[in-house]
């Protein structure tokens, strides 16, 4: 049991790039750009399609060289180029949709992109999530690391 | 894997309530009764059995019976395996975004701009008069 086992999402990740706010966007939401870079690893390929407006598709496959095909897909909710994309995800198969949220901040010449990435793809349900489970988590790993 | 999904929504289903966290809080300090659990919170008995039975189907607390008695207590493998899912979600994306980088950085039309603009350095440039 690792001490760092229990977290608090949403998880929250960002990193800068040293290439402009239009460009990262681009690399986001462009289907081909996505197929060039949106894969775990050398031993996979990536097709994605991409219709980029609120309430469709896009849809990421995620093909291993052994054949096995991941399927991300989803729709978009919030489109606001350069700066802000959010859109629903799901692996096909999976009963759950969770929501993404990356924000593209120009730091002078460079971009900041910062994920989201939300268990609850509800609004509802988020807001109410959001209320104050992370204390509650927090609180009970400290609990779990003294007992 | 649906078996997982399906878990992790019970697990954050249960914990997307303000009452159920409220008893996992109380929880914290040791097992309790189910009055126990019921007094701070202006509910009906039925009401916060429901709750309890939504907690422990998502397998974060237990209940046992002794005699009249229905006791609770907090079980931890359910918020380990929503942990788990982060820590998969985490890796993917920061496997991405490395992706990314090398993508931009390979892409960059600066590339070609900071080339020319060295060799424009590289020219004599004209001696200034100081």
């Amino acid at each position: 049991m690792s001490q760092t086992a229990v977290q608090a999402p949403p998880l929250v990740i960002s990193r800068t790039y040293p290439a402009t706010v239009e460009r990262v966007f681009k690399a986001w939401t462009d289907a081909n750009q996505l197929g060039q870079w949106f894969a775990p690893s050398d031993d996979y390929t990536t097709q994605a399609t991409v219709d980029l407006r609120v309430g469709h598709e896009y849809r990421i496959a995620i093909t291993h060289k052994g054949g096995n095909v991941h399927t991300i897909l989803g729709t978009y909710r919030l489109i606001e180029p350069p700066r802000k994309l959010v859109y629903i995800w799901r692996w096909e198969g999976a009963p759950a949709d969770t929501l993404v949220t990356v924000d593209f901040t120009p730091q002078g010449d460079a971009t900041q992109v910062t994920i989201k990435h939300d268990q609850f793809a509800d609004a509802e349900t988020r807001a109410k999530h959001n209320e104050g489970w992370n204390g509650c988590l927090d609180r009970l790993q400290r609990q779990f690391l003294s007992a | 894997m649906v078996k997982y999904q399906a878990n992790l929504d019970a697990t954050f289903g249960a914990l997307s309530n303000p009452t159920r966290r409220s008893i996992l809080t109380t929880l914290q300090r040791g097992h309790a009764s189910v009055t126990e659990l019921a007094r701070p919170h202006n509910i009906s008995m039925p009401a916060i059995l429901k709750h309890l039975r939504i907690l422990e189907q998502a397998g974060l607390i237990e209940q046992k019976k002794t005699g009249r008695v229905r006791m609770c207590r907090l079980t931890v493998a359910s918020l380990h395996q929503a942990s788990d899912w982060l820590s998969l979600y985490r890796v993917f994306w920061e496997n991405q975004l490395d992706n990314l980088g090398k993508f931009l950085n390979r892409t960059s039309p600066k590339k070609n701009q900071t080339q020319e603009k060295n060799a424009c350095r590289k020219l004599p440039s004209k001696p200034r008069r100081s």
